[in-house]
């Protein structure tokens, strides 16, 4: 009975919607480019950073060693990317520098006795992201230097005592393996490692699903106020029910084509950096899509009883933001943080968020945890019904008909 | 069977269904403010009753409680016999709203706009809405072209005309409208008056709110002035301008207004 009314209400939300180009166009790439937009913006400003490190190098003996150190650094900033300008000297720079490397006298001599010290000065000037790149990179060659240093000498004490040394051995004694378990307990498999780093992305990617859904859900019922077409729709024959629920599977019917543009969307952006071993499944797609969709239809259910109980257009956009930062903080900490590994009473907060199970639905998939991912899902579907039903239990006209 | 034939059963005549409005001593308050002080209102059947009032007195809040939208707080009320506040969904089967500052959906056509309520009141039985599009295209007089256009394009007259066609093509057996011809041209007004005239002869209850005196004049056939949250006088145009020994309408509830308040 009541269905025949929502179906109508469906076919004018998808007409009204399909018409509404901008909303549209927000719903549909906001999903899909997203990601690689935030993606390109981080790693394409870095490498437009074009400012240059000007790096004096000091050598108060005129040695080889200032000339090995510039030429390494030379090679090291061009493989990341760094504009550099190294100038050697044997006295202090008159001129203003990022980076000033100082090999006082004496340093050779220090390094070439057995076990001598040398010291090295690094000074730089505050404030410079790029120039602590550089600092880095400088402080990763005098590593090797002093890698060199130590086989010089291992092998000179090897000469002089006659033991033959293995100086590579010598310098490593310990063997590290590194491997991955699952919280099961069993061994994880490489895919399953590579899976969980693109898992984190996936969870990210959630914000620009549920954004959308959040805009449409306000927009269907406060939007029908702003343009004065509600009353009209409330004082006719289709109930509350079949209003709430005609909105609500037009959210579903939008979810849908959200949650394709997001997946799509992730994946193109995967494939660009697949070089970074990120890597993505059939299933791990599936999931996400599922996800994503479920997502978008829980947030319309949570959202739409807030925007009927508003008092006026403003407080319900108000609350609509707030909502949007609550899921913008969880997806986003999902990139940093493991949920399932923070405190236990932090846990607890964050899964009474509807939004936490989003995230822990797919990091489960990819931990093997199915039957966790159930009940994530299980309490995303409990959170839409519990949407529906208070939006229709309280749906009251009175309220909708007079707020400002 | 035979039982029942042979009982003369006496039928109470209920007055009340020849009625599509009745309300008694209706109070609404809004915020702190009483918006309805005791309404007292009967509306017959098949009759054009216009509610006659300034800005303020509180017509579109009556007009709400009556479609079931606002909950009055006291009194008592039928509409085409029904409680409002219980029974809207009976009521809004049978009913044609169009409110004061209402608009179609503009980036629907007029077809589409009709389609939807169509829809709506036929619970999807796509003949019969087929039908109540058919209606209301006619009724609204625009032509095939236009109703073909988002509604966006159309001038007020022209949506206004939408809005009236589609909360009447259904055949409800009542009609508000709340201030119809407000913000409209001559042409427009009198094109949505000659509208209401035709469309009440077949047996539909019109109840329009104005406040111009001067349209009152020309439609109602009974008239009731409404000021302050309270009904200060009912009846035929003719008598209001008798009673309160006037010239027109309009010096009459200036008159009816300024003996109850002393204005
Ligand atoms: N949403 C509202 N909030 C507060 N007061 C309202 C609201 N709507 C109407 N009122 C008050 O109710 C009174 C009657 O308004 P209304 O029914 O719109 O009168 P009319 O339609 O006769 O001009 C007005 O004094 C107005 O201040
Ligand atoms: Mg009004």
């Amino acid at each position: 009975m009541k269905n025949m009314k929502s179906k109508a209400i469906i076919w004018k939300e998808l007409l009204d919607l399909s018409r509404d180009k901008r909303t549209l166009a927000a719903m549909i790439l906001i999903p899909f480019i997203g990601l690689p937009a935030i993606a390109f913006l981080a790693t394409g400003l870095t490498q437009t950073q074009t400012t240059t490190v000007y790096i004096e190098v000091l050598d108060r003996n005129s040695t080889n060693i200032a000339k090995y150190i510039s030429y390494q650094l030379i090679q090291y900033a061009k493989i990341n990317g760094l504009r550099v300008n190294v100038s050697m000297s044997n006295q202090a720079p008159s001129s203003v520098y990022n980076l000033l490397l100082i090999i006082p006298k004496g340093f050779y001599e220090n390094i070439s006795s057995i076990d001598g010290v040398g010291t090295v000065y690094l000074k730089s000037l505050v404030g410079s992201l790029q120039s602590s790149e550089v600092e880095s990179i400088i402080e990763s060659i005098i590593g090797q230097l002093e890698n060199n240093i130590v086989t010089n000498r291992v092998q000179k004490l090897s000469n002089i005592s006659g033991i033959k040394i293995n100086s590579s051995n010598f310098l490593n004694p310990i063997n590290i393996f590194t491997g991955y378990y699952l919280p099961s307990g069993k061994p994880a498999s490489a895919t399953q490692v590579e899976l969980s780093l693109s898992a984190r992305l996936l969870e990210f990617s959630l914000f620009f699903v549920a954004n959308p859904a959040i805009v449409f859900m306000g927009d269907s019922i406060l939007g029908e106020k702003e343009r004065k077409t509600l009353e009209t729709l409330i004082s006719t024959p289709s109930s509350k029910t079949s209003l709430i629920i005609g909105k609500m599977i037009a959210s579903i019917i939008i979810g849908l084509i959200t949650a394709i543009a997001d997946s799509l969307g992730v994946i193109i952006y995967l494939s660009m950096i697949a070089q970074n071993g990120l890597k993505l499944t059939a299933g791990l797609i599936l999931v996400t899509f599922s996800v994503s969709a479920l997502l978008v239809v829980m947030t319309a259910a949570i959202i739409t009883p807030i925007v009927l109980r508003s008092s006026s257009v403003r407080s319900a956009q108000a609350m609509s933001y707030l909502i949007m930062m609550i899921a913008l903080g969880i997806y986003f900490s999902t990139l940093f943080v493991d949920i399932q590994r923070l405190p236990y009473y932090i846990e607890d907060i964050l899964l009474v968020i509807p939004f936490t199970h989003a995230a822990l639905a797919i990091s489960n998939y990819v931990l093997g945890q199915y039957l966790y991912m159930a009940v994530n899902f299980l309490v995303m579907i409990g959170f839409t019904l519990l949407g529906i039903y208070v939006s229709i239990k309280t749906f009251d006209s009175e309220r909708l008909i007079l707020s400002k | 069977m035979n039982w029942i034939m042979d009982k003369t059963v006496e039928v109470p005549i209920d007055n009340n269904t020849q009625y599509s409005i009745i309300a008694e001593k209706l109070y609404k308050k809004i915020g702190k403010k009483e918006v309805l002080k005791g309404i007292d209102l009967k509306i017959k059947q098949g009759e054009i009753h216009v509610l006659a009032g300034h800005n303020g007195a509180g017509k579109t809040t009556l007009f709400r409680i009556l479609a079931g939208l606002l909950k009055y707080d006291s009194g008592k009320l039928l509409v085409m016999g029904f409680d409002p506040s219980k029974n809207q969904n009976e009521i809004r089967k049978y009913l044609g709203y169009v409110p004061e500052d209402s608009s179609p959906y503009e980036r629907l056509t007029g077809f589409e706009n009709l389609k939807l309520f169509a829809l709506i009141y036929s619970n999807g039985n796509e003949s019969l809405a087929e039908k109540y599009i058919k209606k209301g295209a006619e009724i609204s007089e625009l032509s095939y072209e236009d109703l073909s256009r988002k509604t966006s394009e159309y001038s007020n007259g022209m949506k206004k005309r939408l809005l009236i066609a589609r909360a009447i093509m259904h055949d409800p057996k009542l009609v508000l409208l709340d201030e119809p011809t407000n913000g409209l041209d001559v042409f427009s007004a009198y094109r949505i008056r000659k509208l209401i005239k035709t469309m009440s002869n077949s047996g539909t209850t019109f109840v329009i709110a104005t406040h111009n005196m001067s349209e009152a004049e020309m439609l109602a056939d009974k008239v009731s002035f409404i000021a302050y949250g309270t009904v200060l006088y009912s009846g035929s145009v003719k008598s209001a301008i008798e009673e309160f020994n006037s010239v027109n309408l309009e010096e009459a509830f200036i008159k009816a207004v300024g003996e109850k308040y002393e204005i």
